[in-house]
């Protein structure tokens, strides 16, 4: 029979406390005193009281706390059985603090309940009567697999008193269930799913011990909850990143990081100095099959990919990748010292030099957020790429693909060269820049992702350029679509496309529809030369892409240049940007309403251009492609 | 051997000056705290040993702690918490309460299976609350939470017991 369901609450309640306190009441206290909990601690006698289950239980758990806390008590066994075992005396604390002075030894019987018991020691043998056996840094048991065998020189540690220096590099330390390795000083790692978790909490009071137990997952895989993590640590919480949507947590300590990758049950790593959750999941991205290793004076992560070998690091809150085809990591460490900072790289580099070929603004939208570009290409094949990224979007070298182009030797990159460097980026030819036959028309790549995420196809026919863009649609199927349109003999390129894709048109140079899409970009031509401009903030070039302006009709190669490359001039007391949009031509561009005027001048100087710019200016209004 | 001493590793602490020396917090509040354990867990085994690591911990930073008899419980409370965290120990107290015969909700053993079914932060609340009758700003100092917290998970624990339990 159930109790009345009008109970009121305050009913509930007593009889709620009336329950607890019966079963309360059921519970058996043990006999055990302070000076049990004390003297188990201090003395390191536990081998000498006669312990039931339970108390080998809380024993085992408070020397594992103990251990956990580095502050413990050394028992040593000399070569006795697994019975029988010896302890060390108040000496034995000195033993522990590194000290490693001979330590007088009493033996006493240990009783079998502790048999799991597995600690470490650090003891010199010369008082076991084993002079020539010296005893560093090993873990045994006392039953079970470990046991020492009879005769030979072992040590057994139990527990570990007095004040505790932190465990010497190499030696063995309990992490919780885990046998982890203090691997330098201030830092344990252990194995966790198959990766190695490093804790480190150099140059703090902390305990890298406690710290990594309190980054253990349970049984089941589930994160144990964070609970003794030391103050002035932080959870940081959720971290996201392009490739891994679900690490889940992360624990910066003292530049160095762990996080759970929730998505594939396992651990992450970084050593690097994470300034931002986004730095650390990039890093932890970057470090999925990397190590840390030292560049120079930093601390990076590094990965291997055949003859490509990738730095990382942060700098100046940015992610800045190095990337050496066919380098050593020493040959990039030369390249990168050599250059110092990145935003102090010098003209001039290892060989002739890093060079920084682009600089966007920081809000430029195609750029995806990507703050610097920097590229070189050294000679003999070998190359070094360097880019500083807004760490956000996820994929961070991707980002930075059409603007990583640069030889050592020549202000165009060429195929050559982007060869080089596309296949760095992952892509593939053809390249951005490169001219394409399009079933006898000439047509150009103007950009590509190497994921194929977006690419723009220039055709010129029959008087008109079209532009095939496609999203997620590799190239060659964009050459066949425009070959469809030129074989088709169409002046109007096809408006309707498939598979994604869309399409943006001009004829003849007159007018242009704009490119917009994703990329955040318009632009006007100026006979077969576009102007590419920021749509959010029109006085914005961003790059120019130029087709010969002999008349040809042909498109050879494009072009970008950057704001930084354009100058500003004054137009009949407008602002306008000069610029020279292909070696040879000067252009001088304004707006004029809404209307975008571009002058330009073959053989001509800026200072010559002026002045007709500047006559034109009233007139302008109704006037598109004022050619000289 | 050494005697033992049952004096915290420190040569002079705020407790020992100024409040009860571990000797007399460890006879005050040890069965308390096996008790609060047991109350929790409905295991000797799990209660001797989390109090014990507890006191184990307090001794090492006695003269550190402000309040020891907070520190033992939280200590002991997490000890405990991450066993009973797992779903299976949940389902199983579910699936026992479900196959018992209710002549009687408050019977012990079904009043232990109601409150297994509930979240080890809301369990520990209704303990902390309802044996030790701790106040909602002790209870989230001891288990580190917002009083808030404690409020709502005290509340919506009662509502999920008295749904079993009447």
């Amino acid at each position: 029979m159930r109790g009345s369901d009008d109970m009121t609450m305050q009913d509930f309640e007593d009889r709620l406390s009336a329950g607890l306190e019966r079963i309360a009441a059921e519970a058996e206290i043990p006999t055990v005193s302070a000076a049990d909990v004390a003297g188990g601690v201090v003395n390191g006698d536990i081998g000498t009281r006669s312990l039931g289950r339970r108390n080998g239980a809380w024993l085992l758990a408070a020397a594992a706390a103990v251990i956990a806390a580095t502050v413990g008590i050394v028992l040593v066994a000399a070569d006795s059985t697994p019975q029988e075992v010896a302890t060390g005396n108040e000496q034995a604390s000195d033993l522990v603090t590194g000290q490693r002075e001979p330590m007088t030894i009493e033996r006493f019987a240990l009783n079998e309940t502790v048999a799991d018991l597995r600690l470490t020691a650090t003891v010199d043998s010369a008082e076991l009567g084993e002079p020539d056996a010296i005893f560093e840094h090993q873990v045994y048991g006392i039953a079970g697999d470990d046991i020492p065998e009879p005769g030979a020189a072992r040590v057994t540690v139990f527990r570990v008193s007095g004040p505790l220096a932190p465990p010497l590099v190499g030696d063995r330390v309990a992490v919780g269930k885990r046998n982890g390795v203090m691997e330098s000083d201030g830092t344990v790692g252990f194995e966790e799913g198959g990766a190695t978790i490093r804790v480190s909490a150099s140059g703090t009071d902390t305990d890298p011990v406690e710290l990594a137990s309190a980054l253990l997952i349970d049984e089941d895989g589930q994160m144990q909850p964070l609970t003794g993590l030391p103050a002035g640590y932080t959870l940081l919480g959720s971290v996201r990143s392009g490739l891994h949507s679900n690490l889940t947590r992360s624990i910066p300590i003292e530049g160095h990081a762990a996080l759970y990758d929730g998505e594939d049950g396992r651990w992450l790593t970084v050593s690097s100095e994470p300034s931002s959750p986004n730095d650390l999941a990039a890093l932890a991205w970057l470090s999925e099959s990397a190590a840390s290793a030292q560049l120079g004076n930093r601390s990076v992560v590094t990965t291997i990919d055949g003859d490509l070998r990738s730095a990382a690091w942060v700098e100046d809150g940015s992610l800045v990748r190095a990337l050496g085809y066919k380098l050593s990591f020493d040959e990039i460490e030369q390249v990168v010292s050599a250059t110092g900072a990145v935003d102090e790289w010098p003209d001039t580099g290892p060989t002739d030099g890093p060079r920084q070929v682009a600089e966007a603004p920081a809000d430029t939208a195609d750029l995806n957020g990507a703050e610097r570009v920097l590229a070189t290409v050294v000679p003999d094949g070998f190359a070094l790429i360097l880019a500083a990224d807004n760490v956000d979007m996820g994929e961070p070298w991707y980002s930075a693909r059409t603007y990583v182009w640069a030889s050592e030797t020549t202000d165009e990159p060429t195929a050559e060269d982007a060869s080089v460097i596309m296949t760095f980026t992952g892509l593939v030819p053809p390249f951005p820049g490169e001219a394409i036959d399009i079933a006898g028309a000439p047509g150009i790549l103007i950009d590509k992702e190497a994921t194929n995420a977006a690419s723009d196809l220039f055709v010129t026919h029959l008087g008109g350029t079209a532009t095939f863009a496609g999203n997620n649609v590799p190239v060659d199927d964009l050459v066949a679509l425009a070959g469809a349109w030129v074989e088709s003999g169409e002046s109007e390129p096809p408006t309707e496309l498939t598979n994604g894709m869309v399409r943006k048109t001009f004829a003849d140079g007159a007018g242009w529809q704009g490119y917009g899409g994703p990329s955040g970009i318009s632009g006007t031509p100026l006979g077969t030369t576009t102007v590419y401009q920021d749509e959010a903030d029109q006085s914005r070039v961003l790059g120019v892409a130029s087709s010969p302006i002999d008349g040809s009709g042909g498109v050879d190669y494009v072009r970008w240049t950057f704001p930084d490359a354009v100058n500003s001039v004054d137009v009949g007391g407008q602002a306008a940007l000069a610029f020279e949009p292909v070696p040879g031509y000067v252009a001088v561009r304004f707006t004029s309403g809404d209307r975008l005027i571009v002058v330009w001048g073959e053989n001509l100087s800026l200072e010559e251009l002026l002045p007709t710019a500047q006559a034109l200016r009233p007139a302008a209004e109704d006037e598109w492609n004022l050619g000289l | 051997m050494r005697s033992v001493d049952a004096t915290p590793p420190s040569t002079a602490t705020a407790h020992a000056v100024a409040g009860p020396s571990f000797e007399e917090l460890f006879r005050v509040e040890f069965p308390k705290v096996v008790r609060l354990i047991y109350t929790l867990t409905r295991s000797d085994t799990q209660a001797q040993d989390a109090t014990q690591d507890a006191f184990t911990r307090l001794f090492e930073r006695f003269e550190s702690v402000t309040n020891p008899a907070g520190f033992v419980r939280t200590v002991a409370i997490n000890n405990v918490r991450d066993q009973s965290r797992h779903l299976q120990v949940r389902t199983r107290a579910l699936d026992a309460m479900s196959a018992a015969s209710v002549d009687d909700p408050w019977d012990l053993d079904y009043l232990a299976d109601a409150l297994a079914i509930l979240k080890p932060d809301r369990r520990a609340m209704v303990v902390l609350r309802f044996y030790e009758r701790r106040t909602v700003p002790e209870i989230a100092e001891i288990l580190d939470v917002a009083e808030g917290t404690v409020k709502s998970g005290l509340a919506r624990s009662l509502d999920q017991l008295r749904s079993v339990l009447t």
